[in-house]
């Protein structure tokens, strides 16, 4: 037996082993694929608290509480300013290789449910915009809620209908849309005129018996490259209504939370005011149901994809194998002048 | 004409070697081409570290041969020497000089 042989046999059991892998390996993304992003994590934020037993937030020993429905979320507007912001946390969708070329989000109103807050959502202004920060699954949360940036955001158009619904085509956001671990934040337009006034609600997945779908963001993937051009940055999306400010006052580039300062709430065992931040508030059955299970995904994703996006990285044990096998040999080979043949 | 016993070992490591510049250089491609970190990880790991490594055997391997063949080459001339000495060994004895005689010197 030559020296060469265990050598070529390897290779070609290495070979056959691969083999499958690389004739079942669909090249990424040939046509589109549409695709539901699943949502991992739902939380609203509110800079006006209201605390249990009608007591003032304030005062000793007052309990922040939800007002309104369990499993759902907020976007609100009062005099101009916002007093609750939503926060959609994405999991990962895209098929490896494929490029995201579209992405659409719908946001179904609940505008028939009484006591959940819903007030003139047709003048409502609520941006898209994205965050990185983490972000903890909760209903009322008071306190600094993620930055959002809005250095590129979409502005959702209202959509009537028996569900009304506000819509927005993320294209613009393609770029940021397209990175892992991002959260949506759905909050109200910095021109936001003082006498605006309006509150959208919304269901989380987690509502039960929830009168309207949960918002959902549409995704779809093209081949690599065939994006036509890079996003332009941040044109705000057309709006049904004319803007409270003039359209050509500049964007922010980072909205900053609101500037809300949350009641001095004593620690346990404080006698004296402190200027800590109030907790965030427990709801029954809400925050303790989202924190329960906060990385599950509440929805599926309509397609998966399995696979390498280079399929020839499946050699690479062949050519590690190669490397291993001619080192050990000229390792343990005699180290000793050869007479020429 | 014989062939050098190093001959191979260094082409291997130079092989080595050059394949970790080139990995490293395309790692560098990888993360240079997006300021996503979670992409850039990849190819500092990928890139980075492998191409280390890859140089770091490289070295290692080029070291280790030529040790072997410094160290062969002194065992050779031991066994040079243990040659010798066993075809010394091998000759027949030498003649015993003459013995001088002793004079008693008469009581």
């Amino acid at each position: 037996m030559r020296r060469a042989t265990p050598l070529v046999l390897a290779g070609l059991f290495t070979l056959a082993g691969a083999a499958p892998a690389l004739a079942a390996h669909r090249p990424a993304a040939e046509a589109d694929v549409t695709v539901t992003v699943p949502i991992t994590a739902e939380a609203w934020w509110t800079s006006s608290p209201v605390c249990a037993g009608g007591v003032p937030c304030g005062t000793l020993g007052a309990t922040p509480v939800n007002p309104f429905g369990a499993g759902t979320l907020h976007v609100a507007v009062t005099a101009g300013t916002e007093t609750a912001r939503s926060y959609l946390t994405l999991g990962t969708a895209a098929p490896p290789g494929a490029e995201l070329t579209d992405a659409t989000l719908t946001v179904a109103l609940d505008t028939t449910t009484p006591g959940d807050g819903n007030e003139a959502p047709d003048t409502s202004h609520v941006w898209v915009c994205v965050t990185t920060q983490p972000v903890t699954p909760g209903e009322g949360q008071i306190g600094t809620p993620p930055a959002a940036d809005c250095s590129t955001h979409v502005e959702l158009n209202y959509q009537p209908g028996a569900i009304p619904s506000l819509t927005g085509d993320l294209t613009p956001m393609l770029a940021v849309l397209s990175k892992p671990k991002i959260t949506l934040a759905l909050i109200a337009s910095q021109r936001s005129a003082t006498t605006d006034a309006w509150h959208v609600v919304f269901s989380s997945h987690t509502r039960a018996a929830a009168p309207t779908p949960p918002a959902s963001l549409v995704e779809t993937f093209g081949p690599t490259g065939s994006t036509v051009a890079p996003s332009p940055p941040a044109p705000p999306a057309p709006s049904t209504r004319t803007p409270a400010l003039p359209a050509t006052s500049p964007a922010p580039p980072s909205v900053a939370p609101p500037a809300y300062v949350p009641p001095a709430v004593p620690l346990p065992g404080d006698v004296t005011a402190t200027d800590a931040p109030a907790p965030a508030p427990q709801v029954a059955g809400s925050t303790a149901a989202a924190s329960a299970a906060p990385s599950a995904p509440l929805a599926d994703s309509a397609s998966t994809t399995v696979g390498f996006a280079y399929p020839v990285v499946l050699l690479l044990p062949l050519v590690i194998g190669t490397t291993l096998y001619a080192l050990g040999r000229q390792l343990v080979g005699p180290m000793r002048r050869r007479p020429e043949r | 004409m014989t062939r050098h016993p190093l001959r191979t070992a260094l082409l291997t490591s130079a092989g080595l070697i050059v394949a970790g510049f080139v990995v490293i250089a395309l790692g560098q491609r990888v993360v240079a081409r997006t300021l996503d970190v979670s992409d850039q990880m990849a190819g500092i790991v990928s890139g980075g570290i492998g191409g280390i490594a890859l140089i770091s055997v490289g070295c290692v391997f080029a070291l280790v041969q030529v040790g072997r063949f410094v160290e062969d080459g002194a065992r050779s001339d031991t066994d040079t020497v243990i040659d010798i000495v066993a075809q010394l060994n091998a000759l027949p004895p030498a003649p015993d000089p003459p013995r001088k005689t002793s004079r008693r010197r008469a009581p």
